[in-house]
């Protein structure tokens, strides 16, 4: 059974002696059923806040102000984010660094076996040969001896197959890759990002893959959502994003990846940093570092974001200017 | 394998260190000014008897060769006799360790119960009242004396209120819980404080980790996540803190047994210092010593059999 996940004008808060600071603003994202939806942008700009907000394991320090988190259940009717709670498993979660993600007191079987227990109700056996099999789909060699086995005795590339076998273990309808290779070396993340892949192809599920590397989100991703100071400032198709950037920011992320750099020219990067939480700039938040900037872009609040096309949003004011500008590479 | 090896060998490594306390406790406690033999007799024996009994207890002999003396019979089971008691060492030693033994675990159990319960009340509602209470109580507690607690305990719940005996040992297992209860109770009030401020930490440093998040994550109960996760993770430093603090627990049962008149080794001890009955004080010294060194023993297997990542 496949599922629509929607997330609708999502606020993080977190209050600190200094007043209220928003880590997510208004974020909203659509997935489809068995879509690969990418989350790009700097590091600090709130993509793993946001999406555990979606999955209801914020930090202890934050709260969801507001907005809504809606999935499609076998009627194809939306359950709303009140209900979250007893659907956290149905949206699962891997994270970018799985040695710290998993308990170094119990062996990986019997943290896979954990999930098929209580969601499904096994007996310890079923379960172990239930997770047994989970292992041999994410590509875990000799699966019945690793159960016993303890997580210091795996590398990386195993305990992130471990970590996805134990959100695979929940029957998810979404699963959420938090820079899941971020940690690892080149070839691994090949491997983690081709069983991404073929989990998606054969079960269906709907993936939400975080990343700062828009290569892998040429690779991977159907559509693609870039996130800057805890807003989102575009989101289109993969295709359309990468070769028709309309966000001053979408366009120099394009610019400064390594891939499209030219050869005997330094890497172009981004001048200047983004703001800190506590201290955003009225209007535009990207607006200090913005070549495109006009006298409207300081406007009291952020540019809202808005549809452009059918599938297509984006929050620079001046968008339109910049498609006939053409944005291009150089 | 390995761990086999170890219970083994552990044992051995035991025999330096024994070596070393012996050798300590003999120097110390001859080096208290005082003669043994007239403590003994008062001052109107004859010096003529006095040295008849030094003679017996070899207490006219070199230093050295009494020393000698000592670790030759030490190896032969022998450890001497009690210019006190007029019998072995090891009789009088056996007959008062019952009741130590009986505090200590009494100590034990009772620290460790209300520590568990304690920490994971003020872990599990960090901030809230529950937590200030404990927070509270592990402040205050750490800084008092086992003594005067010992002391305010008797004149409140003994005195006062007659609920408890205000000294004494008793017969059967319950009588002992009975007599007991308020020595146990004062050594607990002051061993407790460090031990839940410690395991309340990790608790909620445990229950913030990546792997509670990511157990909650698949939708995990903050039950099931606090007994299969946090719990056994902030185990082990819990363990190795009451270890280190074992000789400490030994030291305030010498106290309290002072305090409460318990007839055990800790009241034997005191008063053979003053006694200068050197080989029952040298004895004490020693079991207390095996004792440590046996706790610390367990404490590094509890370990390794809670982390596989530390082998033994
Ligand atoms: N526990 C926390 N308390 C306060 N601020 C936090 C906490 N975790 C993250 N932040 C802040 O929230 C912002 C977003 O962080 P994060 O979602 O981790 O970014 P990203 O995943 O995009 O790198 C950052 O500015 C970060 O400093
Ligand atoms: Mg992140």
């Amino acid at each position: 059974m496949m599922s629509k996940l929607i997330i609708r004008d999502l606020t993080v808060e977190i209050v600190t002696p200094s007043g209220p600071i928003f880590p997510v603003e208004q974020f909203s994202l659509s997935v489809e059923p068995g879509e690969i939806v990418g989350l790009v942008g700097e590091s600090g700009s709130g993509k793993t806040m946001a999406m555990r907000a979606v999955v209801g394991i914020l930090p202890r320090s934050a709260h969801i102000a507001s907005g809504e988190i809606l999935l499609s259940d076998a009627d194809n009717a939306f359950v709303p984010s009140s209900q979250q709670s007893h659907l956290r498993h149905n949206i699962a979660m891997i994270f970018q660094n799985p040695t710290s993600y998993l308990d170094p007191l119990m062996s990986v079987g019997k943290q896979v076996a954990e999930p098929l227990r209580l969601h499904q109700g096994l007996t310890r056996k079923e379960a172990r040969t239930e997770a047994i099999e989970l292992f041999r789909k994410v590509g875990i060699h000799d699966a019945e001896r690793q159960f016993d086995v303890y997580p210091h005795h795996f590398s990386g590339g195993m305990k992130q197959r471990v970590l996805i076998a134990a959100a695979l273990a929940c029957n998810p309808k979404v699963l959420i890759a938090d820079e899941p290779t971020t940690a690892l070396d080149v070839t691994i993340q090949k491997q983690i990002l081709e069983l991404l892949c073929r989990l998606r192809d054969e079960t269906g599920i709907s993936i939400i893959f975080i990343t700062h590397d828009l290569g892998v989100v040429s690779q991977l991703c159907d559509t693609v959502s870039v996130l800057y100071a805890a807003r989102i400032v575009e989101s289109a198709s993969t295709i359309e994003l990468l070769n028709a950037p309309l966000h001053p920011y979408s366009l120099g992320l394009i610019r400064s990846q390594p891939e499209s750099a030219q050869r005997d020219r330094p890497l172009p990067s981004i001048p200047g940093q983004p703001p800190a939480l506590n201290a955003m700039p009225s209007g535009c938040r990207f607006l200090p570092r913005c070549e495109f900037a006009i006298q409207a872009c300081k406007q009291p609040s952020p540019p809202p974001l808005v549809q452009t096309s059918a599938v297509r949003s984006n929050a620079c004011l001046r968008w339109r200017e910049l498609q006939t500008l053409g944005l291009n590479y150089d | 394998m390995e761990r086999f090896k170890f219970i083994l060998f552990r044992p051995l490594q035991l025999l330096p260190v024994l070596f070393g306390v012996s050798v300590i406790s003999f120097v110390m406690v001859r080096s208290i000014p005082g003669d043994p033999v007239r403590l003994l007799l008062g001052t109107r024996a004859t010096p003529e008897v006095a040295a008849k009994i030094r003679a017996q207890y070899g207490l006219d002999e070199p230093l050295m060769t009494q020393y000698l003396l000592f670790l030759k019979n030490l190896f032969q089971g022998d450890f001497g006799r009690s210019i006190v008691y007029k019998t072995s060492t090891f009789n009088v030693v056996a007959e008062r360790i019952g009741p130590t033994v009986f505090l200590l675990a009494y100590v034990l159990v009772m620290a460790i119960l209300i520590t568990l319960i304690l920490s994971t009340w003020a872990a599990r509602r960090q901030g809230r009242l529950p937590d200030v209470i404990v927070r509270s109580y592990s402040m205050v507690g750490l800084g008092l004396p086992t003594f005067w607690l010992g002391i305010i305990l008797i004149m409140q719940f003994s005195i006062a209120l007659n609920w408890f005996p205000t000294s004494g040992y008793g017969e059967s297992v319950a009588e002992n819980l009975y007599y007991l209860f308020l020595p146990a109770v004062s050594i607990t009030l002051a061993l407790s404080p460090v031990l839940i401020r410690n395991l309340r930490a990790s608790l909620i440093s445990e229950m913030e980790s990546d792997y509670a998040t990511a157990a909650r994550s698949r939708g995990m109960s903050e039950n099931g996540i606090y007994f299969s996760h946090v719990l056994p993770n902030s185990l082990v430093p819990a363990i190795t803190l009451l270890g280190i603090n074992f000789a400490w627990l030994i030291g305030g049962t010498v106290v309290v047994e002072q305090v409460f008149s318990v007839p055990g080794i800790g009241q034997l001890m005191i008063s053979s210092i003053f006694a200068r009955d050197y080989l029952v004080v040298q004895l004490i010294t020693l079991v207390v010593a095996i004792a440590v060194i046996a706790v610390n023993f367990i404490v590094d297997v509890l370990t390794a059999v809670i982390d596989p990542r530390v082998h033994l």
